[in-house]
């Protein structure tokens, strides 16, 4: 192959692995399949020279009608002309790829596969970016060298330089370099605080079936379908709790149902607890939860209730509105880190806590017009005899747990999908048609509660130590207003709702696969994607304590602290051996003479024999003497040519190495055929 | 590659510099090359934007540029530290391309050295080597164009290069002692000599046993640069493996008498006098004529053939004008020599080229 195409071939292998990581960000379109598709045949087999001209007079036509396709969308429209510009890219990629291989347009080549790579990053890739990051450098790095080659040929009238495979391997191999420096540089260099930060991702365009910022009963036929997707994950700074997958992420509360669709009140204000009091009485410890992410196209922060703070760690602004959810505004996704109260109040406060009800609470008790009698009578007979809230709401909740069922099966018809048609016919049902009914029973016994949505568990990630939370999580649930104690939680939904939203769905090595995929992708988006300021702070300070020696810090570590260190001192060490050895390869190689790298294998030639010995040369040669040894005298005379040379400063010349050469090859010969009489030896 | 080389300099002033010139040289030297400022200016402009968009990904990228940059650093060390080289020059002509042979051999063990450039200091001629094997040599031809006749030191090489991607341009000097002696042109048009108003005259010396043009047949001798290819004894040549050629005697009796007087100032005149000689003696070679050459400081006896003339080309690439010359001695009688001058007086020689006449 000569060297100009296996420059095309390379240089469109690189534009491939720049478009692959555009993909990974982007999604498939059909440009960047046509496209690649033409980089693959650039790549693999190029058109016949003849197209060149064709494709040029082609490329000069549809490049016009693309800048008047651009002009007229960001003047005529006053559109966003960017993807008129990425259509403009991605065509002259695919037209400079076909054209002539003797073209000289690898410079454009190159500048347009890294514009590619560059715009990829606009779009925060996953880890696709990652693989196609790699294989650009590596083709970059072969490409580049490869065009310098062949324009150095031309320059000194060469042609025909041939690369061998060994050369190719090797400056592949170098490119290990490049990535090296890569992510040094990338851990290494300092970072700004994220104020700083203007820009941010946006979050994928798709709607996420498992939850929902609209909660609407009335659907009927069908069934829902399972929603693998992961949402968020969460991390547990403190500790992994016992069960992470029983957790509620709670997200959003609905205070006004119309009988068929939940909505939010605008001008309604919830009753809300302060965070401290939450902390206070509903005792338990304090738990911090690091969350990433968050499903798309909801701006409500997720957390395990009651939610006393959320940081953000990324560059949204956290507050809480006015029903106490916890939402963001910014175009980042969110990271933060949300700090709850115990998981549930002691039920003894809960007994005790019973206050009148304030006038923000009479929302709470809105009912849709035209609900069916029997809900209050139902109500009104579950309740009775109860004198405290808690009893009250028990009594509700229990109603559901015998003679209900959970269903993702939706409902036939239309009449049964009603809060009454879950009631007092079907008696079965998802999550919504739970609370939903639970809410109307409180409210109709007076009692103030929403609708709450959000997550119920997740799939906990041993590979990267994470609660992953999927689309097949969603859940909605109760709070009811307890006085004292805010808004409390109850789940009416049966037991059997977890065995049936994961059946099938999460099973089998394809899961497993799909699970460590994921956690390979949260490391990403962890020390990649969100690396900032605080995490290289983090990173610089535990690589610190590793190496001091202070105790109590050294206490605190622990075990696995100190495993870390002794890792670390192992590490450290063999790095030092290594540059010592190395340093010791070079200090020996560097100053060896001719002279006395002969006389060392005349030294190693009878060490072999077992001659010879220790000591200095002289020494060495009046041993050999002394025991009468095979060859004594061409040793003892190339001996005495080395150290007039080594220590008397005589120069040999070219006859005298020759000579001492010669005097090797006739101790060796000496020393050989000693061998083969072993009698003479001894 | 062609390059224009100023004239050589020879006073102490300029010696003094050049010595400490050597004496401050940094082992090494760096330069961007084109693409190397427009990479570095990209990658400046990258980390710009990393820093102010905060895109991870920007900084992997500028990572990855910086990377580029790092390797080509370490490569085009690797690739230069343990060259060596040697010099071949041969005889310029002023005015025409030459080449200078530079055999590099590269000490490496294990590293091959790729796109090596050679070259003289502070000349822009280079000749490449695509790679050099570890432990082997490899060989380049600079070739470049000398303004000037005369002889010009050669004392440093630099061995330089831009691998792996031509962003920055290694060089690394090497004293390497030498000189290149540059002929002076003999393609300008003269006239026929005509000493004494007529051809030349027999001089009356006795140049039995003398080598030169042809003659009697005296005998065979090795192949000398500039003989003429026709006097090859090829069974001799077949015979003993290297071309040997007839050798006559010559007949000197048609000698003439080539005389550059340097007793005039070093200038334009001093150079198109010296380029006058030069092209009577190719004239003289081309017509088979014996010729030789007197000057104040070097004298050539008469001779033939293209040996001849590579002598001649020798002293006059030396000769060096100065206005206190001693006054020229002619070999022969005045009246039969030819003499070539600057500016001077030409009564009492046979023929007289000025350099004013230009050789007519």
């Amino acid at each position: 192959m000569s060297t100009a195409l296996l420059h095309r071939r390379l240089s469109a292998a690189m534009a491939l692995a720049a478009l692959m990581a555009l993909m990974a960000g982007a999604g498939a379109s059909p440009a960047l399949l046509l496209t690649a598709a033409a980089l693959g045949v650039a790549t693999f087999r190029l058109p016949p020279p003849e197209w060149s001209a064709w494709i040029e007079r082609a490329s000069r036509l549809i490049i016009v009608a693309l800048c008047a396709w651009m002009l007229y969308v960001a003047f005529a429209l006053g559109e966003d002309f960017m993807p008129a510009v990425m259509a403009m890219l991605l065509f002259l990629l695919a037209a400079e790829s076909l054209r002539a291989v003797d073209a000289k347009n690898d410079a454009r080549l190159y500048l347009l596969s890294f514009a590619l790579l560059l715009a990829s990053t606009a779009y925060y890739p996953g880890l696709g970016f990652a693989v196609s990051f790699t294989a650009f450098i590596i083709l970059s790095t072969l490409a580049v060298m490869v065009g310098y080659l062949r324009r150095q040929s031309e320059r000194f009238g060469m042609p025909g330089v041939r690369l061998g495979r060994r050369m190719m391997m090797t400056i592949a191999a170098f490119s290990g370099v490049i990535l090296l420096v890569s992510a040094s540089l990338f851990v290494l260099f300092p970072r700004l605080p994220r104020q700083w930060n203007v820009q941010g991702r946006r979050g994928g365009g798709e709607t996420m079936a498992g939850f929902s910022d609209q909660v609407r009963l009335g659907q009927h036929g069908g069934r829902i379908v399972a929603n693998p997707e992961v949402a968020f994950r969460v991390e547990f700074p403190d500790g992994t709790p016992a069960n992470p997958e029983g957790e509620y992420w709670r997200g959003r509360s609905f205070d006004h149902f119309d009988g068929e669709q939940w909505t939010r009140s605008r001008r309604v204000v919830a009753p809300v607890l302060g965070p401290a009091l939450y902390a206070r009485r509903w005792g338990g410890p304090i738990r911090r939860m690091r969350i990433f992410g968050g499903p798309p196209d909801a701006d409500v922060l997720f957390g395990s209730h009651p939610v006393l703070n959320v940081q953000p760690r990324s560059a949204i602004r956290v507050f809480q509105d006015y029903t106490g959810d916890v939402r963001y505004v910014g175009s980042d996704a969110p990271v933060y880190t949300a700090t709850s109260a115990g998981p549930r109040p002691p039920e003894s406060a809960l007994r005790t806590s019973d206050r009148p009800d304030g006038p923000l609470s009479l929302p709470y008790l809105q009912l849709p017009a035209g609900l069916d009698p029997r809900i209050k009578r139902l109500a009104d007979s579950l309740t009775a005899g109860q004198a405290a809230r808690i009893d009250r709401v028990r009594a509700i909740e229990r109603h559901f747990a015998s003679g209900f069922a959970y269903t993702l099966d939706l409902p036939r018809t239309a009449r049964d999908a009603t809060v009454e048609g879950f009631l007092f016919r079907r008696r079965a049902g998802h999550c919504e048609y739970y609370s939903t009914a639970m809410v109307m029973l409180l409210r109709a016994a007076g009692i103030p509660s929403r609708n709450v949505t959000g997550f119920l568990g997740g799939e906990w990630n041993s590979f990267g130590d994470y609660l992953a939370v999927t689309g097949n999580d969603a859940h909605s649930w109760v709070e009811v207003w307890m006085g004292g104690m805010g808004w409390v939680p109850f789940d009416p939904t049966p037991a059997g709702r977890a065995d049936l939203v994961q059946a099938g769905a999460q099973d089998g090595w394809l899961w497993s696969a799909t699970l460590w995929f994921d956690g390979l992708e949260h490391h990403w988006y962890k020390w990649v994607i969100d690396y900032n300021l605080e995490k290289q702070l983090g990173l610089f300070s535990r690589v610190g304590d590793l190496f001091s020696r202070d105790d109590r810090r050294g206490g605190d570590r622990g075990r696995g602290g100190d495993g870390a260190g002794r890792g670390v001192a192992v590490v450290i060490a063999l790095g030092v051996m290594g540059a010592l050895l190395w340093s010791a390869r070079r200090w020996r190689r560097a100053p060896l003479t001719e002279e006395t790298r002969t006389y060392l294998a005349l030294r190693r030639a009878y060490a072999r024999a077992s001659l010879g010995g220790g000591g200095g040369p002289l020494d060495f040669a009046e041993r050999l003497a002394r025991a009468r040894a095979p060859g004594a005298g061409p040793a003892g005379e190339l001996v005495r040519l080395y150290v007039a040379a080594r220590f008397g400063r005589a120069d040999p010349g070219d006859v005298g190495r020759a000579r001492m050469r010669r005097l090797l090859d006739d101790a060796r010969a000496e020393l050989r055929a000693a061998k083969r009489k072993p009698a003479r030896l001894a | 590659m062609n390059s224009r080389t100023p004239a050589p300099t020879h006073s102490r002033a300029s010696a003094v510099r050049r010595r400490i010139r050597r004496w401050m040289r940094p082992p090494r030297r760096l330069r961007f090359s084109r693409a190397g400022w427009f990479f570095s200016g990209g990658s400046v402009m990258l980390g710009v934007a990393a820093i102010g968009t905060g895109n991870n990904l920007l900084f992997l990228m500028l990572g990855g540029m910086l990377g580029f940059i790092t390797l080509s650093g370490w490569l085009s060390e690797q690739m230069l530290r343990r060259l060596q080289v040697r010099r071949r020059t041969a005889r310029a002509t002023a005015g025409a391309p030459s080449r200078i042979v530079y055999e590099v051999h590269n000490g490496n063990r294990r590293l091959p050295a790729y796109s090596v450039e050679a070259g003289e200091s502070r000349s822009p001629a280079r000749g490449w080597i695509p790679v050099i094997e570890p432990g082997h040599g490899g060989t380049a031809r600079a070739e470049s164009v000398w303004e000037t006749r005369g002889v010009y030191p050669l004392e440093t090489v630099t061995l330089s290069t831009s691998f792996p991607f031509g962003l920055f341009v290694k060089e690394r000097d090497i004293d390497v002692p030498g000189e290149v002696v540059v002929w002076p042109r003999t393609d300008r048009p003269v006239r026929e000599p005509r000493p004494a108003g007529e051809r030349v005259r027999q001089t009356g010396e006795v140049f039995a046993g003398s080598a030169g043009a042809r003659g009697e047949y005296r005998g065979l001798r090795p192949y000398r640069a500039g003989d003429d290819p026709r006097d090859v004894h090829w069974r001799t040549t077949a015979r003993v493996g290297h071309p040997v050629v007839r050798e006559y005697e010559r007949d000197r009796s048609r000698a003439l008498w080539l005389c550059l007087d340097l007793r005039a100032a070093d200038g334009e005149m001093a150079e198109t006098a010296v380029e006058i000689a030069a092209a009577v003696a190719a004239a003289a070679v081309r017509r088979g004529d014996a010729f030789g050459l007197a000057t104040q400081d070097a004298r050539v006896r008469p001779g033939a053939g293209g040996a001849q003339l590579e002598r001649v080309l020798d002293v006059l690439a030396r000769a060096r004008f100065r206005v206190d010359a001693p006054r020229l001695e002619p070999p022969v009688p005045a009246g039969e020599c030819v003499l070539v001058t600057a500016g001077g007086s030409g009564a009492g020689w046979g023929d007289v080229f000025t350099a004013a006449g230009g050789g007519r």
